[in-house]
């Protein structure tokens, strides 16, 4: 076993209504961008992972779009994860041995059809029937709501501070700040979200490309590492469960657990510098600080109130814009959010680069809140 | 011919919107009094009459009831019976004898009768009920005049409104009929009265020899026949009660339990009383009040009831029909019996109860160590949502995570509601409701509403 795995390259194209490509066009760009970073070529990448809920059909679409053959190319799906999970297990594939470097690339194209959101297949006629993400996601706001007594006022001021700190990156979907009167006067879409609270149906892909200790030294690609990752699943009828308490996602604190071990991280927001959490909605962006440990159960919101968060807070969350400045192409996200450490990391940000950004942490969450992912990066 | 048989219990079920006649009647460029009840757009003739089935049977306790009878003028299908759906969702109801009776404007009174013959031959209860919904399409008549709503009756042996004798008369009307789903209007001068009043008239006479009457209850909402009734039997001390169509619409076969209700809040212990139906021809019932029966009025028309507002808003609601591209009658079917009566799990290993029912344990994982127990139809709102997004005719549906009494959480719309918000905490009921119309089948589902006191 090779544990060791670094963060060769990656690549990111523009997100937002991307007429004119479809998703191998997508796929396509954001991987040669990955290798190009990388400093390899295609036929030196031993494996292929594609993270897609979605879009093209089987790991044949991404060994068509890229134009390789003979070589694994294997389609991972986990609703919001998707992308997240692909990279995992490109780690995977490394320290395994089975490959010495591998690419995994998030790439989803929705604009083709869906206009006002993604819709929700249950998978049952009845049971489950009508749920959106959205609405899945605005019965956790409700009930944090009920038992923490804040407003939809707090709610806003992450859309406000997402926003803001996507108006500076060039590749995010919406590149407008917001104000908090409008997120609150905009039209409701599954109450307590507005419009605002929501992120977009989007265009997008992202790809990343690991290798091992040998070949990443032999690149010269050894500057960002990969320090942990946690991955978890559960049922998919949270709904239905007299358990769940909707005051957070259990899964999240489950794959974050596995991460931080695996990184020997024992106090997160000391030892992290920043995150690009999952901020589908505002409400999951503040249960996120929670799960994740970045914030006492009930007091996530206190970090919004506090602007701790903000891009020159005391833990910047989201520095990219996240998923409201990006929108959200599912299979995309995760991959998206990986470009974003290795960017920061890195050091090459520009007008948008981090003071400390030394350690960072990846989260997505999704489905009703029943799949999640945690990945931490850092300097080697 | 004699009998031997009693309305043991009534009850009814109105739906909680109404829509003034008026603002319908100024699409027909004409006037019309009062209101009419309409459905929601979850609703269908069978979820209005198991509305009324279930509360009966809840208020009557053991009764052993051994046939359901749907006796409607149409069902949700027009080719598939509507009575084993009821039965497979009534406590206590398994193989009992379930059967359709429709297609008639005097379904009800073809129900009494053969529940009676039921019960005379099995020493059981017959338990009955139906579901008007007289919709037309934008423009129609039966737009303008009718109504909507569910009633049930338990027939049997033994205290009530006891039936000693009945009296049938047989024609072939045409009172209302439809070619392809489409309602026929009736020629001028072809009217209801015209057609039902004599056979009524033959009927109350005939059943008028075993025992004269002191109230006769009308199957029928026409004031014309009434009064034609009223001036031919001439006789000061016989009260005719017919359901008033200024508060629901002309309900069609379900006039009569809504007549019956109210004549038997007037009547006194000895009381003769006689039923007459109309409708291909007319059925005549001769009895006396032993008992009164229980007469359970439930829904919301106790001044619960909504107005929309516009008529537009109105054929929208009527018209709604939603098909979920994934569904299939084969799922369907295969969990329609855990669906309807609501049956979930109760793990043997952690005691997790869960809906929808599976074989591992949500909560712990245990493999088939449950056993199936039956789930409360009450429950209080844990959180919820109003999604805009959900497909609905109103552009917006509550979702609600309930915590039902008694054990196990469900996940449903809110159904006859038309609000933004609701208090996490607030007492809901779960109702069944055609969720959706995907596969080519009604995918019938439970819903959440807000408990009437």
């Amino acid at each position: 076993m090779n544990s060791e795995v670094y963060v060769a390259g990656s690549g990111c194209t523009k997100f937002g209504e991307l007429h004119d490509r479809d998703a191998g066009d997508l796929a396509r760009e954001a991987s040669f961008r990955a290798v190009e970073d990388a400093g390899v070529e295609m036929k030196d990448v031993d494996a292929f992972y594609v993270g897609t809920v979605r879009s093209g059909a089987a790991g044949s679409f991404l060994a068509g779009a890229i134009g390789v053959r003979g070589r694994p190319v294997t389609r991972v799906e986990n609703f919001c994860a998707s992308g997240m999970d692909a990279v995992i297990h490109a780690c995977i594939a490394v320290m395994s041995g089975s490959a010495r470097v591998a690419l995994a690339v998030g790439v989803e194209k929705l604009r083709d059809a869906l206009r006002r959101g993604l819709g929700f297949r249950a998978g049952h006629p009845v049971w489950g029937f009508g749920a959106t993400p959205p609405g899945l996601f605005a019965l956790a706001a409700n009930r944090y709501m009920h038992e923490y007594g804040i407003g939809r006022e707090t709610l806003a001021k992450v859309a406000v501070k997402n926003h803001r700190n996507g108006a500076k990156n060039p590749l995010a979907h919406f590149r407008r700040e917001v104000t908090l009167e409008r997120v609150l006067k905009a039209p409701i879409v599954a109450y307590p979200f507005g419009v605002f609270d929501c992120s977009a149906v989007t265009d997008g892909a992202a790809a990343v490309v690991v290798a091992a200790r040998d070949a990443a030294t032999g690149l010269g690609k050894t500057g960002v590492t990969i320090k942990g990752f946690g991955s978890s699943v559960m049922h998919g009828n949270p709904m239905y469960d007299p358990a769940f308490e909707y005051l957070g996602f259990p899964v999240t604190e489950e794959a974050a657990r596995k991460a931080y071990g695996m990184a020997g991280i024992g106090d997160p927001l000391k030892e992290l510098d920043f995150a690009e959490v999952h901020d589908c909605f505002t409400m999951t962006e503040i249960l996120n600080y929670e799960d994740l440990g970045f914030a006492p159960k009930g007091e996530g919101w206190k970090m919004v109130e506090e602007g701790a968060t903000e891009f020159d807070g005391r833990f910047p969350v989201n520095p990219s814009g996240g998923l409201k400045s990006f929108g959200h192409p599912v299979g995309a996200t995760g991959a998206r959010m990986i470009f974003e450490l290795h960017s920061q990391i890195l050091g090459r940000c520009g007008e948008r680069q981090l003071g400390k950004a030394d350690v960072g942490l990846a989260h997505n969450v999704g489905g009703p809140g029943t799949v999640s992912s945690v990945m931490i990066l850092g300097r080697t | 011919m004699n009998l031997k048989g009693a309305v043991k219990g009534l009850s009814l079920y109105l739906p909680k919107f109404r829509i003034e006649r008026g603002l319908i009647a100024e699409q027909h460029s004409t006037r019309a009094r009062g209101t009419r009840t309409v459905r929601w757009y979850d609703e269908d003739e069978f979820t209005m009459a198991f509305e009324a089935a279930l509360k009966l049977v809840e208020a009557a306790g053991g009764s052993d009831v051994g046939c359901v009878v749907f006796a409607s003028e149409r069902g949700p299908y027009r080719l598939k019976s509507t009575a084993p759906m009821i039965a497979r969702m009534l406590p206590n109801a398994r193989d009992v004898l379930a059967f359709d009776i429709a297609g008639s404007d005097r379904v009800s009174a073809d129900g009494i009768a053969a529940g009676v013959a039921f019960s005379q031959i099995s020493g059981k209860d017959a338990l009955l009920a139906g579901g008007s919904s007289i919709q037309g399409g934008a423009g129609s008549q039966e737009e303008m005049s009718g109504g909507d709503a569910g009633w049930a009756m338990l027939i049997g042996e033994g205290g009530g409104l006891v039936l000693e004798s009945a009296h049938p008369v047989s024609a072939d009307d045409f009172i209302r009929w439809d070619r392809d789903g489409e309602y026929v209007s009736l020629p001028d001068g072809f009217t209801v009265p015209y057609q039902q009043t004599p056979s009524m008239l033959r009927a109350l006479r005939g059943c008028s020899k075993t025992r004269k009457p002191k109230t006769i209850v009308l199957g029928s909402a026409s004031e014309q026949i009434a009064k034609s009734l009223s001036k031919r039997i001439a006789d000061d001390g016989v009260n005719f009660v017919s359901n008033p169509v200024e508060a629901t619409g002309d309900l069609g076969p379900a006039n009569l339990p809504f007549a019956l209700s109210l004549a038997l809040k007037e009547c006194g212990k000895g009381d003769p009383v006689a039923i007459v139906s109309p409708g291909d021809g007319a059925l005549c019932f001769s009895g006396v009040v032993e008992d009164p029966p229980s007469v359970k009025v439930i829904g919301a028309n106790a001044g619960e009831f909504e107005t929309l507002k516009a008529y537009g808003t109105y054929r929208k609601i009527v018209e709604y029909s939603f098909d979920e591209a994934d569904a299939s009658p084969i799922a369907y079917w295969r969990d329609a019996g855990k669906i309807l009566s609501l049956t979930g799990g109760k793990c043997a290993e952690c005691g997790a109860i869960f809906y929808p029912p599976s074989e591992v344990c949500p909560s712990c994982g245990a493999r088939g160590n449950h056993e199936e127990t039956s789930l409360a139809r009450k429950g209080s709102i844990f959180t919820y949502t109003t999604d805009h997004i959900t497909p609905s005719p109103t552009g917006k549906v509550t979702h609600t995570v309930v915590d039902l009494d008694g054990g196990g959480r469900i996940y449903t719309h809110m159904t006859d509601f038309l609000g933004e918000t609701v208090e996490i905490g607030s007492t809901v009921e779960l109702v069944i409701r055609n969720v959706h119309s995907g596969g080519g089948i009604k995918n019938y589902g439970w819903k959440s509403r807000i408990k009437s006191a």
